[in-house]
């Protein structure tokens, strides 16, 4: 996910790689901003469609898959590489898929 | 994968733009706590101290999950789902693929079909056969300087994967599927499906988490070709 934020820092800011900066220490060690907040942007009203209108999915990429209530859904990895989160519903399960 | 609910609650979360021990730091709208993205673990703010269920979820190719799940749904890019949405995107995939350095491979023969329990730190991709796990629920990965211990979840049919840190687990005892450890050094007994101390020295200590997914070996192999494996 490091690696993630890097290059998203480098495509948002204009200019060279601005500094990360501490906001606090927590349990001793820092956490530290590279990015706004919601700079990358969540999924917060997932959409989906079924496998046969899936035509921006490659056969040979990697897919978070699950299961839930005897409905199968799958998140592929490069648009959660792109949001990191997804605030998703299944049933009457609410989940976040991150990876 | 997480579930959102916690207690009566069910929070939203959103990317914070902040790190915290290599961690992704997650923040729920209803709330603005701060959460650890790989423990699920609030570590600032209102919700300080609770923990979001992790929810066992599946890592393939695209093309299996749909042989596996025909009548599956997948998640469309925000704003369209035409192919021309895909070069919207920057190519972050290559940025996911960490280098490996100075790791023990296995060399030799795994079935390609093998259930395996994948997980990536920082020196590199680990696949652990699920067939393992059936003669020792627990096991564990990688070196001195990172050790992985996996523990096989109650019914077997995946695994939680936790930093050991210094520590030396061996199986203490296991009620109904459910394994607890034991470390070497202090004796305490740890809850292997929760990583955390529950009696001895160390009780109350928490393991962090390093997200596993399930999968199949020649998925996982062909997105991380440099992967250890534990057989």
């Amino acid at each position: 996910m490091l690696a993630v934020m890097m290059v998203a820092l480098a495509v948002l800011s204009a200019a060279p790689q601005r500094p990360w900066t501490e906001e606090i220490k927590v349990d001793g060690d820092p956490v530290m901003r590279g990015l706004p907040k919601d700079a990358i942007p969540a999924i917060d009203v997932p959409v989906f469609v079924p496998a046969d209108k899936a035509d921006f999915v490659r056969d040979d990429e990697p897919v978070i898959g699950v299961v839930m209530g005897g409905e199968a859904r799958a998140y592929s990895t490069w648009l959660l590489n792109a949001h990191e989160i997804v605030n998703d519903t299944i049933g009457n399960r609410s989940i976040a898929v991150t990876w | 994968m997480y579930a959102r609910t916690i207690g009566d609650r069910t929070l939203t979360f959103g990317v914070s733009g902040m790190l915290w021990r290599d961690n992704l730091i997650m923040y729920d709208r209803q709330t603005d706590s701060w959460w650890a993205q790989a423990t699920g673990g609030a570590i600032q703010g209102k919700l300080k101290g609770s923990t979001l269920t992790a929810v066992p979820s599946e890592m393939m190719a695209w093309k299996q999950w749909r042989d596996l799940h025909p009548g599956t749904l997948v998640l469309a890019p925000p704003g369209g789902s035409t192919r021309g949405s895909r070069d919207q995107y920057a190519s972050y995939h290559s940025s996911n693929r960490i280098g490996v350095t100075g790791r023990t491979r296995f060399a030799g023969e795994a079935d390609p079909k093998a259930r395996i329990v994948g997980f990536r730190t920082p020196a590199g991709a680990t696949a652990v056969f699920l067939d393992a796990l059936k003669r020792t629920p627990v096991l564990t990965a990688g070196t001195d300087a990172e050790r992985v211990v996996i523990v096989a979840v109650p019914d077997r049919s995946t695994a939680r994967a936790f930093f050991a840190g210094a520590h030396e687990f061996e199986v203490s005892r296991e009620g109904d599927g459910r394994v607890w450890l034991k470390d070497r050094k202090t004796g305490s007994e740890w809850d292997g499906y929760e990583g955390r101390a529950t009696s001895g020295a160390l009780a109350g200590q928490r393991l962090i988490e390093v997200p596993a997914y399930l999968s199949y070996w020649f998925s996982w192999r062909s997105f991380f070709p440099d992967s250890a494996l534990v057989k």
